[in-house]
């Protein structure tokens, strides 16, 4: 554990200091090198760094898949997936992730935190064009970090903490906090409803009332025409800045541009997407069942891509409800369920989840152990027991899931068998995610929920650590925890407030947590190079001939 | 126009012994296709109801490390994406199947009799009535179901329901037919001067002849519905998942359609066969009871 | 006839305030909430309430009906929240594929059914016939979104000729558009053909029992005459009622088929629109599908009368 919190003490300093390529050098002079995300573990090398067999060539036009319309293509509007991973080619953030997951500079040149992390400086690069010519400034930072902050909920959080900031130079700004923020950077590169640079007047003219439907960016790919329901068409952006350095290192580093043309098309069926691969009508598909992965990993004329674990399915509990507030009763549930099992129907082969009770991924400097032993336990006894000792009478407890993400409804269909089996009155409702949604957000409406979380940089942005997300884990045990967490900027202190969170965690269960999940990609054999980390990514890609 | 030949000859005094039961099955025995859809319903709900018990496995119960299994000697017809038997789920999708075709054929000719027997009686109404009726049949069928299964969830007792309104104005529009037509010729006839109350004269003349008619339809109605259930739950907007119905089987199977293709074809054909039955009735019973056939 | 055509028209007003009414109410009743879908998975709940303020959907539901009916009755149809455009505009853009779909499926249920009754009637009883038979059965019975999928599996998986899915622009290059519409309209016209051939069959028999051909053929007329101008003609008119009927069957179809076909017409829109609670499009929509589907009837029965000689002489 200590290794760990290590490896991520000097990776943090380093990147402070030298902010370009620091962590990559660095994560192999940390004793007892991290397993690496193992890109792409099985048919294909996924990820960007992988040496190709032959030089990328210019050209072509990427028929991209995509498992649905997305909701806008405004950067700052909305949280949804499928919208963070189009528009992350036209606008860009200041930070981004590298291979090890840390944060890393993309339009920003480098951070300096002072030492009581009440400032932090950010230095921008020079040079960098937006798509209609103009030079990205502090201007169009500040005026773009402005609207991002009335959006989203992150930036709220961030701007209520914030003093002052300001700008000595065009290339230079300073946030003075009121209190210390230990994830200022992984805010500022936080992947969905992202805080996204684009020109000022873009952002000062549509307001926090407007969506942005034609976005205006600095990234590798320019916005060029949207025909709902049918496909986002992207062109390459011939002034790009081509990233940092002079090999891609994660989503950060060198960035290249080769693709003439990307177009994304929704194709919200499965099966389709899957045809549409196999009949060569799509270059790259996603969202596609693990299932398929069997039939189409020797394929000649499919790739198949497999993701690193970048999220955790989650099955969240109603902490307001009267009959979930009761602490014995969720010890009985984490008890007699069978994460595996679970997961097998939902994901198909252990290619494709890993059960892990840790709250954050092996990958990543926060792993721990500890507390771990309450997880995977599947004690129906010890559950009787527990329940004995809980208030529970029978009542209903509604299990809301939905079919549209079939692991969801699959995972909820295993783990309801066994809390049916402990004599719970559970009562499935399969409902679409629109209502599901909706639902969830109204306590009195519902008992357990499923969804998944993607894992970020720093355990304190998790979604069931967010008090306000539904679930509200809220108490002053937690609370206190929290707060320490976010105003804590000594690493090895945060990892020890962390370990207190694991393991008070385990002890009034606020979810049930299963594991670890990778995702599986489609693409034709002639698409080289796409990164699949934190969202899928064709910078560097290439179509060969 | 065509309906009134047919009324005049149903008016007349034969008609009350051609509508003993056992006319019509000694009509139905003569037609081959009539007897092979009876015989594939018959055979469908004794499957249906003893199947599953007979296959050794349940039809609930998961089992994640058996799942994906093609067909062999201990799972005849594979096993689905949790390790549940396919043979018994296929077979159990029957009773839920045409327990929601019959609870639709059932609830859309009750409600649509009665809808059509008040507009045709009552005049002051007829007119809204009827528009309303027009109203609802200006959905394409499958869209006014999905529409109403949004917003009422996916439930069994909901697919019935919104089925039946679909399939209802039909009804009511036939049976309101007649009834003006009776009306018409008891006016003319003058046969309230009998004595008997025109309510009563009416259901006593106009039940009689929309019983060939409304069971004729009724049949397809049931064929309709089985197939509406399945594309409703292969659209995601049917029975609760959880149930084990052909169409929910389809909307699991079809993604895994060249992983596991037992998993959608076996209750394809479920369903084909099953209208397949429905239909052969349909137009056995259609060709022994239309009259104008049937004379030839 | 005119007069009648202009009843016909009048009498659509009250079919669609209550279509209205009823897509109001199904869509306001449902629950599921438009902002939170749009928000994505990770929105924070205020941001969900300031969505649906800007959308308007914390006014009463009274408020937002009468808005809707009075911005209908002079012809706007509304805003999309989800896809940032009118209304009428993404309806315009979908209604190509969903027309040429159902034309292209009615087609092929005319070129095989038509023939194949005739055939099977000429040659009553023999293999040909009971062939011919036993296929339209086979295609009344198979749901056509299953059919859908053995024809993708099979023609674009498999033998790789056709596209599995998705669509292309008339107007772009008639020839593709063709390739990415036949297995849909294969699959959505097989019905139709079926029940066509099944009817054009069994009035074909009719027809020839009749007096007037057999006393064409006892007249010494050759075969072939006596089916063109005699039988044919005649047994004509139950085929279209078929025909007409199935116009209808077919637009509705369509729905399935779109989205088993990923084709972006009008159908998969309004499925879409339910999963993600896009209440304009949702109503609007359903609102011109039934102008449309009615329209499309009152025509058919127009072609009825032009057709068929009885009805004609009734209404002169």
């Amino acid at each position: 554990m200590s290794l760990e919190s290590e490896k991520w003490r000097i990776s943090r300093r380093a990147f402070l200091r030298v902010a370009a390529l620091a962590s990559g050098s660095v994560a192999l002079s940390a004793c007892g090198a991290p397993s690496t995300p193992a890109p792409s573990a099985a048919s294909t090398p996924g990820a960007a760094a992988a040496p190709a067999a032959a030089a990328p060539q210019k050209g072509g036009t990427l028929r991209a898949a995509i498992i649905g319309e997305p909701p806008s293509l405004d950067p700052h509007w909305t949280t949804a997936n499928v919208s963070t991973e189009v528009v992350c080619h036209i606008c860009e953030t200041l930070f981004t992730l590298d291979e090890k997951l840390n944060a890393t500079p993309l339009l920003a040149e480098s951070l300096e935190t002072s030492q009581d992390g009440l400032t932090n400086t950010v230095k921008l690069r020079k040079g960098i064009r937006f798509h209609n010519g103009k030079e990205m400034t502090a201007e169009d930072v500040e005026a773009s970090l402005l609207r991002w902050s009335k959006l989203s909920g992150q930036g709220k959080m961030l701007f209520q903490r914030l003093d002052s900031l300001t700008k000595p130079d065009p290339y230079t700004m300073v946030f003075k906090m009121k209190t210390a923020y230990a994830v200022f950077d992984s805010v500022l590169n936080f992947r969905s409803q992202a805080a996204a640079i684009m020109p000022k007047e873009e952002v000062e003219a549509a307001t926090e009332k407007n969506q942005i439907t034609k976005p205006i960016g600095t990234g590798p790919y320019k916005f060029v025409e949207w025909q709902k329901d049918r496909f986002v068409r992207l062109a390459r952006f011939e002034n790009y800045h081509n990233g940092i350095g002079d090999k891609p290192n994660g989503a950060g580093g060198k960035r290249s541009v080769y693709l003439d043309e990307i177009n994304f098309m929704p194709v919200p069926d499965q099966s389709v997407r899957v045809a549409g691969i196999q009949s060569g009508d799509y270059d790259y598909a996603e969202g596609i069942n693990p299932d398929q992965f069997a039939l189409l990993k020797d394929s000649k004329t499919v790739t198949t891509i497999v993701g690193i674990p970048t999220k955790c399915p989650t099955h969240y509990i109603n902490k307001k409800s009267p009959v979930m507030g009761d602490v014995k009763l969720r010890q009985a549930m984490m008890a007699v369920i069978d994460p595996g099992a679970a997961l097998k129907a939902g994901w198909g082969s252990t290619d494709f989840y890993r059960v892990s009770g840790a709250l954050m991924p092996k990958e990543g400097p926060w792993y721990t152990e500890v507390a771990t032993d309450k997880f995977n336990v599947k004690n129906v006894d010890l559950a009787k027991q527990l329940l004995g000792q809980s208030k529970y009478k029978g009542e209903t407890i509604r299990y809301l899931t939905t079919q549209e993400y079939p692991n969801m409804y699959q995972e909820a269909v295993v783990l309801n068998q066994s809390f049916q089996a402990l004599g719970l009155n559970t009562k499935l409702e399969v409902i679409d995610w629109a209502s599901l949604i909706s639902r969830r957000a109204k306590p009195e409406e519902w008992e357990l929920f499923v969804t998944w979380n993607g894992y970020y940089t720093d355990p304190s942005l998790m979604d069931w650590m967010n008090p306000d997300y539904p679930g509200w884990w809220s108490n002053p045990e937690i609370d206190a925890l929290r707060n320490k967490l976010l105003q804590t900027t000594d690493q090895k202190t945060r990892f020890a407030i962390f370990e207190d969170v694991q393991r008070l965690f385990y002890e009034q269960i606020p979810i049930l947590k299963l594991g670890d999940v990778r995702d599986l990609w489609l693409t034709s054999p002639k698409l080289k190079g796409i990164g699949t980390y934190p969202t899928p990514y064709f910078w560097n890609a290439y179509l060969t001939k | 126009m065509m309906q009134a030949d047919g009324l005049v000859l149903r008016l007349s005094p034969s008609s009350s012994s051609r509508s003993s039961p056992w006319h019509w099955v000694w009509l139905l025995s003569r037609d081959s296709g009539a007897v092979l859809g009876s015989i594939i319903l018959v055979l469908m709900t004794i499957l249906g109801l003893v199947g599953p018990y007979l296959t050794g496995w349940d039809v609930l119960k998961v089992d994640p490390m058996n799942r994906l299994l093609p067909p062999s000697g201990s799972h005849w017809l594979g096993t689905d994406g949790f390790g549940r038997d396919m043979l018994t789920r296929v077979l159990y999708g029957a009773r839920i199947s045409l327990l929601v075709g019959l609870a639709t054929m059932i609830g859309s000719t009750v409600l649509g009799t009665a809808v059509g027997l008040i507009a045709g009686y009552f005049k002051s109404i007829d007119g809204f009535i009827m528009r309303v009726m027009d109203g609802f049949m200006a959905f394409p069928s499958i869209l006014l179901a999905i529409a109403i299964m949004a917003s009422l969830g996916p439930r069994t007792e909901n697919v019935i329901a919104a089925l039946t309104v679909v399939y209802l104005p039909r009804i009511a529009r036939l049976v309101r037919g007649q009834v003006l037509v009776v009306r018409q010729l008891l006016y003319v006839e003058a046969a309230h001067a009998l004595g008997a109350g025109s309510w009563r004269i009416l259901l006593l003349h106009t039940l009689p002849n929309c019983v060939s008619p409304l069971i004729v339809q009724g049949s397809f109605t049931f064929a309709f519905a089985v197939i509406s259930e399945a594309s409703l739950s292969y659209l995601g907007t049917g029975v609760p998942p959880e149930l084990p119905t052909w169409g929910n089987m389809l909307h699991e199977g079809v993604p895994l359609m060249a992983a596991a293709w037992w998993m959608s074809v076996f209750p394809g054909i479920a369903i084909a066969v099953t209208v397949l039955g429905l239909n052969q009735l349909g137009d056995g019973l259609r060709d022994s009871l239309d009259p104008r056939i049937q004379e030839r | 006839m005119g007069t009648q055509i202009l009843r016909r028209l009048v009498a659509l007003v009250p079919v669609l305030v209550v279509v209205g009414i009823v897509v109001f109410l199904l869509v306001h009743v449902a629950p599921g909430d438009p902002a939170a879908v749009m928000a994505g998975n990770e929105a924070t709940p205020e941001r969900i309430a300031q969505l649906r303020h800007d959308m308007g959907l914390d006014r009463p539901v009274w408020e937002q009906f009468v808005s809707w009916v009075s911005d209908v009755a002079h012809g706007d149809l509304g805003e999309s929240f989800f896809l940032n455009q009118p209304v009428s505009e993404s309806l315009v853009q979908r209604m190509e594929p969903t027309g040429l779909l159902t034309l292209y499926a009615l087609l092929f249920s005319i070129i095989i059914g038509l023939p194949a009754g005739i055939i099977a009637a000429l040659k009553r009883n023999s293999w040909i016939d009971r062939l011919t038979m036993v296929t339209a059965l086979g295609g009344v019975c198979i749901p056509s979104f299953w059919l859908g999928i053995l024809l993708i599996l099979s023609f674009a998986v498999w033998l790789r000729v056709l596209p599995a899915a998705g669509y292309v622009s008339f107007l772009q290059d008639p020839l593709e558009n063709f390739r990415y519409l036949l297995m849909p309209a294969f699959s959505l016209g097989l019905q139709s053909a079926a029940l066509l051939a099944r009817v054009v069959r069994s009035s074909m028999l009719e027809v020839l029992h009749e007096d007037y051909v057999r006393t064409a053929r006892a007249k010494g007329l050759r075969d072939r005459v006596v089916l063109v101008r005699h039988a044919l003609p005649n047994a004509m008119i139950p085929a279209l009622t078929v025909i007409g009927n199935s116009l209808g069957t077919l637009l509705g179809g369509a729905v399935v088929t779109e989205q088993v076909f990923n084709t972006p017409g009008v159908g998969r829109l309004v499925v879409v629109s339910v999963l993600r609670r896009d209440f304009p499009v949702i109503q609007g929509a359903v609102l011109t599908i039934a102008v449309v589907y009615v329209l499309v009837n009152l025509a058919v029965d127009i072609a009825y009368a032009f057709a068929d000689p009885r009805i004609r002489e009734q209404n002169r």
